[in-house]
């Protein structure tokens, strides 16, 4: 492990993240690309409540420990941002968890858009449900969930690994709407062939600025673009650095 | 001030110098004091993840009891897996190295836990052959073509098919030359995400606990 | 962001309730609903809580003359400031334009329009209501004379009035009936209350005995209002001091604007003896009609204003505002001290005026029943049903598809496994060829099992191997095949094993294993497996486990075998192996994992790394190991039904393939 390159990129991430939020205050909003996978959930939650379903929001085993941790926080911003709509709409989401620290985080984050809309007294914690810890347990229960309640959609978002076929399938039983975002290799591999409404890797983490718009995920999209640009430049330039060694025999 | 004390000291003071703390102690193992408090902070951090499974076991109880209790759709499956979590849960609680504790300890695990694990993943090869038989429903274009060959000549490189040695070559190099560097491309577009969404964590930026 | 008033969190801009305490949040102004009452912010097309129009549809009838008009917002929210339209208006007044066609429709607009401020921002402070000039004829009509500034060179009062205190009042109802005054007195006043004004020169009239008390009871003091512009044209027509009241003018020679019947009916009657002899103002209220013999001033050269049709149906009967003035209550203090039968303000301004109905007061036994049958829903409890989803289900074809993959499957598979049982394994066609042959040298897969195999010939008899076992039941049925020829081989060399695992079932997993491994040769002893050790925690745990391991009584290991499915644990156990030996010699690290993991795990298994010193991936990789140790064992035996498990996966994606090509096509065509 090379510590230097590590406090390096992460100084520099962090340098950057501050300026671009200090900056993005003033200037613009940056443009983020559409991504089906995120734009097609608002439709979704309309058509859910004008049809009287709720959305399936699967996210995944992963926890906050770990190092899933990140990928379950990003696919908890697609719970933040379509709470809102879907309490407004009167069609709360199902949300299934894989492990019990996510629990709380997406019950607040429900409880907290019933607040806002004054319907306190409309919350219900049994909308998030704990399944199991292990991953393919865990892909069976929902499933389940998604074959057995109300439901007509499947979002698939957060830290999966190729069990989330068996989700897949489910939806596809019942001829449902899916979408999914993934990190995982082994999850795309087993996404890609069954839905075409898929945000692939780093997609994931757009999820925030996609639905939301708010600026500090817009920034955020801002400095892992210019950290992307930075690293392709370090790997072409070592790349060549090292074809040249071995041409000129340094 | 107000903004400072409620918002920025617990902030810095439980998350970020925390996270700081266990980075080091990753990044330098050599010191005994930040190895010490790494341990210590993550340590903690495994107990109150341990305790939030009583969370989860208390909203299974809520869900599937409630189930039960109002005989609603689905009951009897949620009567039996609430009689499953006992029985898993009996042989923990009586004391070790009794024969009932590691007959019970057995059966649980070699009769009922492995199988079904096994079933499960096993299952998955279906789910995923059937989702590559429809795989021209959802891609239907070139891409999923090219998909479809991909797939064809992995799997038939990846065991040594008599006379079929030149489709092991290609897999290899298909394997570890475009689909690693895809791969790899992936990894690290995923790690940067990773990196830039835990120094929003960081500095506060990042807070689904909070409305702020 | 918006900060509850309650708890002090904030919360986001447009939220309506506190998302922690659930208090209402306040908002700058709010829009009230007709219909139920509730607040809505400004802008709301409808009502957010029972969906009721707050914009009406109809335009005002008065807007057809071509006027432009302030747009009005629900109940009413001018969209001009008054301040700028009376401005406006005052100049145009000055220039003599429209002056009465918009004297009426003005006041009428300023009646209608009400600020509904919320009572939430009590930090809000009144503002300090600039002194407003009242004629000499309203001022007459007070108790006390007004601080104005209009008539210079006389003496300003130094006690404050009853009229001054409570055109300056903080207080809610009388500010507001201040308020209104205020609108109504500065320049524009309405024809009706200038003709009721007392010509100048006229002794003010004797206050009511009320009034003198009323100081004591009056509103707090406030800043005494700024006298406003009496407008030339009104100050012309204001009668010269002395002059007897005079009649209206005709309506020829008035300005082009005609006088409804109502109105010069009432001027042609003398006054009834019973009127009251109190200053015309006090005893008229906004909706009235002036009373002839009252004492109204009509000044030479006033035009009578055109009463629009609805405004006439409006117009309460004579015989109706009679009963009020004699039989209401009798009003105290502010403005309207010492009258009776005055509207309340707050009533006048937020509900229109009462009309009698039309209607039959019979109500028929069909109405009845009709009400009844209503109340009655109404008090039942209903829950609203909410429509269900219809219920989704695939195609028969879809089903025939599922159906045949899983046939294909169980039949590919299960067949070649079960064939040893019924047919003798010499005559089973063997679709695989083993690993041992000239040509499986090239392969990357071969050179690594065969570093692997190398690294653990080297291990010697007694040294310690740290297994670590990173999977669950799950994974085992893949993972015990891998790990079994490694374990063999370890055991074979006499090493001693210690299991270690980041998974709380990694424990059993391995004891189930190597138990039975130990258990099928009388060679191996159970003194071989040592300990085992489980700490979670993912890379810390990894590191503990590494320190544990190397400290006494434990010998530090020579080799570290992980077995496992995931990324994660295959790079904890690398990086942190690599972290901790720094300096020292760090133990070889061999792997065997999960068919899929290869891509993942090629990284590592690069001799420059020299990261991971070998390994073996899945079922293939376990036989082609078995084979080059000579020794078939399980994964052997299973090799045939995985070749026959991928050629039935790869047959069924090119059907569907095709299948699914020629559907496209045949759609397109259609």
């Amino acid at each position: 492990m090379n510590v230097g390159a590590i406090l390096l990129l992460t100084l520099s991430g962090l340098v950057l993240v501050a300026m671009l939020i200090l900056r993005g205050k003033k200037g613009p909003s940056p443009c983020v690309r559409p991504l089906p996978a995120f734009q097609d959930l608002r439709a979704q939650a309309g058509y859910a409540a004008e049809s009287g379903g709720a959305i399936h929001i699967a996210l995944g085993s992963g926890g906050l420990h770990g190092e899933d941790a990140v990928t379950s926080l990003a696919g908890l911003q697609v719970v933040e941002a379509l709470a809102d709509a879907a309490v407004s709409y009167s069609a709360p989401p199902i949300i299934t968890v894989g492990d019990p620290t996510l629990l709380p985080l997406a019950q607040d984050i429900l409880r907290r858009a019933y607040e806002r809309r004054g319907l306190a007294e409309l919350y219900d914690p049994g909308r998030v449900r704990f399944v199991a810890p292990s991953p393919v347990a865990y892909a069976a229960g929902a499933a389940y969930v998604a074959t057995t309640e109300n439901v007509t959609a499947n979002m698939m978002a957060g830290a999966f690994g190729a069990e989330v076929s068996l989700i897949t399938d489910a939806g596809a039983r019942r001829d449902l709407s899916q979408l999914a975002a993934a990190a995982a290799p082994r999850a795309i591999g087993a996404l890609y062939p069954a839905i075409s409404r898929l945000a692939v890797g780093e997609e994931l983490y757009a999820a925030g600025a996609q639905m939301t718009g708010e600026r500090r995920y817009l920034v955020s999209l801002v400095a892992q673009d210019i950290l992307r640009v930075i690293l392709v430049l370090i790997i072409l330039g070592a790349a060549g650095l090292a074809f040249l060694s071995n041409w000129q025999g340094w | 001030m107000s903004s400072l004390v409620k918002r920025w000291i617990p902030v810095l003071l439980f998350g970020t110098l925390p996270g700081l703390v266990v980075l080091a102690g990753y990044l330098i193992p050599t010191s005994q004091t930040l190895t010490y408090f790494r341990d210590c902070l993550v340590e903690w951090a495994v107990i109150v993840a341990g305790f939030a499974f009583f969370l989860g076991m208390f909203n299974v109880l809520r869900i599937h009891g409630g189930r039960v209790a109002h005989l609603r759709k689905g009951w009897l499956c949620s009567l039996v897996l609430l009689l499953a979590a006992l029985a898993a849960w009996v042989p923990s609680v009586l004391p070790a190295s009794t024969t009932i504790q590691k007959t019970l300890d057995h059966v649980t695990f070699d009769y009922v836990i492995s199988p079904l694990g096994a079933s499960l993943a096993a299952l998955l090869v279906f789910t995923l052959a059937l989702a590559a038989f429809r795989l021209l429903r959802a891609r239907g274009s070139a891409r999923g073509v090219f998909f479809l060959l991909v797939v064809a000549v992995t799997l038939l490189g990846s065991t040594p098919l008599a006379n079929l040695e030149w489709l092991a070559d290609i897999r290899d190099w298909v394997v570890n030359v475009p689909g690693m560097a895809g791969m790899r491309g992936l990894l690290l577009g995923v790690a940067l995400g990773t990196v830039i969404t835990a120094l929003r964590v960081f500095v506060a930026s990042e807070r689904p606990h909070s409305e702020l | 962001m918006i900060y509850c008033p309650k708890c002090g969190t904030a919360n986001r801009r447009g939220s309506r309730f506190c998302n922690e305490c659930g208090a209402p949040l306040p908002m700058r102004t709010a829009l009230r609903c007709p219909m139920c009452g509730a607040t809505n912010p400004i802008g709301n097309a409808y009502c957010d809580k029972c969906g009721a129009r707050l914009i009406p549809m109809t335009v005002p009838p008065f807007e057809e003359s071509g006027r432009e008009q302030a747009p009005i917002k629900g109940l009413s929210l001018p969209t001009i400031p008054l301040e700028e339209k009376q401005e406006q208006q005052v100049e145009d007044v000055a220039e003599g334009v429209g002056t009465e066609e918009r004297e009426t429709e003005d006041w009428l607009t300023q009646l209608r329009a009400s600020t509904m401020e919320e009572a939430e921002e009590p930090e809000t402070t009144t503002e300090p209501i600039e002194p407003v000039e009242i004629p000499d004829w309203l001022r007459d009509l007070g108790p006390v004379s007004v601080k104005t500034q209009a008539t210079p060179g006389e003496e300003q009062p130094t006690t404050k009035a009853p009229l001054e205190e409570a055109l300056a009042v903080p207080s809610p109802a009388v500010g507001e009936i201040t308020e209104r005054l205020q609108e109504l007195v500065p320049a524009e006043v309405p024809d009706w209350l200038r003709e009721m004004a007392p010509p100048e020169g006229a002794p003010p009239q004797a206050a009511p005995p009320a009034a003198e008390a009323a100081p004591e009871e009056a509103i707090p003091a406030t800043p005494a209002p700024a006298p406003a512009e009496v407008p030339d044209w009104l100050r012309e027509m204001a009668p010269p001091e002395g002059a007897p009241p005079q009649a209206a003018p005709p309506a020829a020679k008035a300005a082009p604007t005609e006088v409804p019947e109502w109105l010069s009916g009432l001027e042609a009657e003398p006054a009834p003896p019973s009127a009251p002899t109190t200053p015309a103002f006090e005893g008229v209220t906004p909706l009235l009609p002036p009373e002839p013999g009252t004492g109204v001033a009509e000044a030479e050269g006033l035009a009578r204003a055109e009463i629009p049709g609805w405004l006439e149906v409006l117009r309460p009967r004579p015989e109706a505002t009679e009963a009020p003035a004699e039989e209401g209550p009798l009003e105290t203090e502010g403005l309207l001290e010492g009258l009776r039968g005055v509207i309340p303000p707050t009533l006048a301004i937020e509900v229109p005026a009462v009309r009698e109905s039309a209607l039959s007061p019979e109500i028929s036994e069909v109405s009845v029943a009709r009400a009844q049958l209503l109340q009655s829903l109404l008090a039942r409890p209903v829950e609203t049903p909410r429509p269900t989803a219809r219920k989704r289900g695939i195609s028969m074809g879809e089903r025939a598809q599922r159906w045949l993959v899983a046939a294909v499957l169980v039949i590919a598979v299960g067949g070649m496994l079960m064939a040893p049982l019924i047919i003798p394994r010499e005559d089973i066609p063997t679709l695989t060829k083993p690993a041992e042959a000239p040509e499986a040298g090239r392969r990357i897969e071969f050179q690594r099992l065969k570093r692997m195999h190398d690294v653990i010939q080297d291990v010697h008899a007694g040294d310690a191997v740290l297994v670590a076992f990173e999977y669950g039941p799950a994974e085992a049925e893949e993972l015990n095949l891998v790990a079994e020829p490694i374990l063999r081989h370890l055991l074979d060399q006499g090493a001693h094993i210690s299991v270690v695992s980041t998974r709380p079932e990694g424990k059993t997993v391995a004891a189930r294993l190597l138990s039975g491994i130990i258990a099928s040769e009388e060679r191996y002893t159970e003194t071989q497996y040592a300990r085992s050790d489980y700490r979670p925690g993912g890379a810390t745990g990894v590191s503990q486990l590494l320190t544990n391991a190397s400290t006494p009584p434990h010998t530090p290991p020579e080799l570290i075998l992980v077995l496992t499915a995931q990324p994660g644990p295959l790079r904890w156990w690398v990086e942190q192996s690599r972290l901790q030996a720094r300096g020292e010699g760090a133990p070889a690290i061999v792997a065997g994992l999960s068919a899929a993991l290869e891509p993942a795990a090629s990284p590592y298994l690069d001799v420059s790394a020299g990261q991971l010193e070998g390994a073996i991936n899945g079922l293939g990789g376990a036989a082609a190991y078995e084979m080059h140790r000579g020794s078939a064992g399980r994964a052997t035996q299973r090799l045939n039904a995985l070749a026959v498990g991928h050629i039935a996966i790869v047959g069924l994606m090119t059907l569907g393939a095709v299948l699914y090509a020629l559907g496209g096509s045949r759609r397109r065509k259609k």
